[in-house]
């Protein structure tokens, strides 16, 4: 089994954080029914920003996994981009383009 | 899904000097309150007769004076903090557009789980005196200090005090007085006892360094929990433990009130671990006793709990300052977010959420009683078998005060060499309650359960599996438990509560005269009056009856149209029913073989 990001179902609370932090692989998605997260086996790179992300620490590599840190590193980069002000973003429409910005978010 | 709500009013009582005024003085008379108690059991421990070098008064002033000045320092600190509004609330940010759109699309594909939203419902946050109060650091502090102090006196009572129970503070608090108070909270406000509770209230503090100050720090190593012992059982267990050590050291009823004091200085050393090892409440979560019991009968309880009050808005916002704090709140220290909450389970009723949204968009509602127990579409597994677990637990309450159990385990105890064990341990000790047997009750009934699921699961010929069906018609077992064990609690509550009079005024039984109640003279009763008993079956009569309401609703919610949903319907009401009848025949039998009662035989 490929080293992915492991959710701990009990703790998870489907904040979608993590979502937003997995902003280049896009591989945490929400499960509707449960709310909590489920990790992509083919996308999940195990970069680890998820995990550094997680306020509750539900997610996170198996403990032996070292994290891919290049990746993180341009997504950390992606995320940091230039961003249009708010209220530009506001004042314009809602398209398809805005719930990717919005999806993708801010991680500090 | 939108919830419709009222808007929030623009003038907010923060502004007014009398609310400023009570912001800064109310921590004061806190630590005054604080310092009065402390000077005050000072004075008569000097003054009492008990020589001041002996190792009693030495205990005594061993834990109280650090402890004290611990919390003094902290309070000097905090207090200074707060004096010019460092955490006033600047007033809610406006609300993100984006919510009606993006925010409503997503909370809509979520309906499903969301169903717990719906209903009749006050929110207590609309009133503006609720929220200026969750606005306050030391809104949880305030509920916290009294009962810190109180029980860090059982803990030194337990130590220092008089052996005999009835005449002993630690013993009559905590047996009689706190189980009691327990349970009305339980039952009445849900994690309310967790609100107040001065095991964590005293690690917290610790842990952040402050007593309700928001600090920069925390002095804690923080570590994970670890994601393979994330699960409720750990303190289901913890509290069959602790049922088995009450009664086999004999803690409660009434044994050493020394046994009591090392208990509560036990849970308290080591939650103090837990804060200092892992993040926020892990203890909560994974380690107290009490965790699973307070968080199941919670579901009986009309309070939702801190949560959301538009979830939408959750949705689109990306910076989550319920759970990650902000810097006038700490984040949920519960693991909780608001923005998702669907049951009261896990709400501490801190209130940090409340401080930290800056959309003042979390809630405190009041609703109809029962419906955190049927309400939830993610219904846990793991708390599931807790339940079952701990109706065990009240079963063999039950059982264990009958003489035929009382031979049988004897007899048991004998024959696999238990008794020399526990001789072995305290020479006092008789072995009773020998573990076997103990584990063996308790697991009849998960067991019971899971038998009962199968036939569901036959029932619909295999289309509905077992486990779901176990998961979510345990929910229906909370409120015959929450009552159960209540009404088990009841007599020693009621006949042993009037001595609380005697020990409040004369707290270790040396001879104070505190408050003038001492020569009270009101015994605590050999046994049960007889009216308890139909409290009591009345009791379990309106559990099974509130047990049924939710199987009804659990079927309507989760299994409707599903195959063979009536009969199952049928069935788990049928089990309802005959858990019932065991508890009434239990509570009769016990009241009919205690010699001193009125309906024991002739009658
Ligand atoms: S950030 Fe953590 S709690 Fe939130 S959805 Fe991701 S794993 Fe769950
Ligand atoms: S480890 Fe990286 S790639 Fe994998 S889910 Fe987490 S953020 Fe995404
Ligand atoms: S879960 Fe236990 S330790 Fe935590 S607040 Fe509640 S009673 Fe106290
Ligand atoms: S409750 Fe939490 S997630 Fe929801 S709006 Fe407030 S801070 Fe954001």
């Amino acid at each position: 089994m490929a080293t992915i990001a492991i959710v701990n179902h009990e703790r998870c609370v489907g904040c979608e954080l993590c979502t937003r932090a997995c902003g280049v692989t896009h591989a945490i998605q929400l499960d509707l029914e449960r709310n909590w997260v489920e990790v992509s086996e083919e996308l999940c790179w195990a970069c680890g920003a998820c995990e550094r992300m997680c306020p509750f620490s539900a997610i996170a590599l198996p403990p032996w996994a070292e994290p891919n840190k290049e990746l993180r590193d341009s997504i950390y980069a992606k995320n940091r981009k230039p961003k249009k002000s708010r209220v530009v973003a506001q004042a314009e429409e809602i398209g398809e383009e805005e719930e990717e910005e919005m999806l993708v978010g801010r991680s500090q | 899904m939108a919830t419709p709500q009222r808007e929030i009013p623009a003038t907010s009582p923060y502004s007014r000097p009398f609310y400023k005024w009570l912001d800064r003085l109310a921590p004061i008379g806190l630590a005054l309150f604080m310092m009065a108690v402390f000077v005050d059991y000072s004075w008569w421990m000097l003054k009492s007769p008990t020589h001041i070098a002996t190792w009693r008064s030495l205990i005594f002033f061993a834990i109280w004076i650090p402890t004290t000045l611990f919390y003094v320092i902290m309070a000097i600190k905090d207090i200074a903090q707060n004096w010019n509004g460092r955490w006033e609330f600047a007033g809610p940010k406006a609300r993100n557009p984006l919510a009606d759109t993006v925010g409503a699309q997503k909370a809509e594909m979520q309906r499903d789980f969301f169903r717990s939203v719906t209903g009749k419902r006050y929110d207590l946050t609309q009133n503006a005196f609720f929220r200026w109060l969750f606005h306050r650091r030391w809104y949880q502090f305030a509920a916290q200090l009294p009962n810190v102090i109180i029980f860090n006196i059982v803990i030194i009572a337990g130590l220092v005090g008089v052996v005999n129970p009835n005449r002993n503070f630690a013993t009559v608090i905590t047996w009689y007085v706190w189980f009691g108070v327990l349970f009305v909270l339980m039952i009445g406000v849900g994690r309310a006892w967790c609100l107040i509770c001065p095991f964590s209230a005293q690690a917290e503090w610790v842990q952040r360094l402050g007593l309700f100050g928001k600090g920069k720090k925390l002095f804690t190593r923080g570590l994970k929990w670890p994601q393979k012992y994330s699960t409720l059982l750990i303190s289901v267990f913890f509290f069959l433990g602790l049922t088995w050590a009450e009664e086999f050291y004999n803690i409660a009823g009434p044994g050493k009130p020394a046994f009591t004091s090392m208990l509560v200085a036990g849970i308290i050393i080591w939650d103090l671990f837990y804060a200092l090892t892992f993040e926020r409440r892990s203890f909560c979560h994974y380690g107290c006793p009490l965790n699973g019991v307070i968080g199941v009968v919670s579901a009986v309880a009309p309070f939702e709990g801190f949560r959301a009050k538009d979830r939408t808005l959750c949705k689109t916002c990306t910076t989550k300052e319920c759970m990650k704090g902000s810097n006038r709140s700490y984040g949920c220290g519960w693991y909780e977010y608001p923005g998702s909450m669907s049951s009261n389970f896990y709400c501490g009723l801190t209130g940090e959420c409340f401080k930290g949204c800056p959309y003042e968009n979390i809630g405190l509602s009041v609703h109809a009683p029962l419906k955190e127990a049927y309400q939830p579409k993610k219904k846990r597994f793991d708390l599931a078998v807790g339940v079952t677990l701990m109706m065990g637990a009240l079963f063999f309450e039950i059982v264990n005060a009958t003489p035929q159990y009382a031979a049988f385990d004897n007899w048991l105890s004998h024959v696999t060499g238990w008794v020399a064990i526990a001789k072995a341990l305290d020479g006092q000790l008789s072995g009773y309650p020998n573990p076997l047997d103990y584990m063996g009750i308790i697991l009849l009934f998960p067991l019971f359960g899971w038998i009962i699921a199968n036939v569901g699961s036959w029932i619909s010929r295999g289309q509905i599996k077992a486990r779901e069906l176990f998961t979510r018609y345990s929910y229906g077992w909370i409120p015959l438990f929450g009552l159960g064990i209540l009404a088990r609690q009841l007599p020693k509550v009621l006949t042993n509560g009037p001595t609380i009079a005697q020990v409040i005024s004369d707290p270790f039984g040396f001879g104070w005269n505190m408050f003038g109640t001492a020569d009270m003279n009101m015994h605590a009763r050999s046994f049960a009056y007889h009216w308890i008993l139909f409290v009591q079956l009345s009791l379990v009569i309106i559990g099974a009856v509130a047990s049924i309401v939710v199987n009804q609703k659990i079927s309507q919610l989760d299994f409707r149209g599903r195959p063979g949903a009536r009969a199952i319907n049928v069935l788990m009401n049928g089990t309802i029913v005959f858990l019932m009848v065991l508890l009434l025949g239990g509570y009769y039998y016990i009241a009919l073989i205690n010699p001193g009662h009125p309906l024991a035989p002739p009658f």
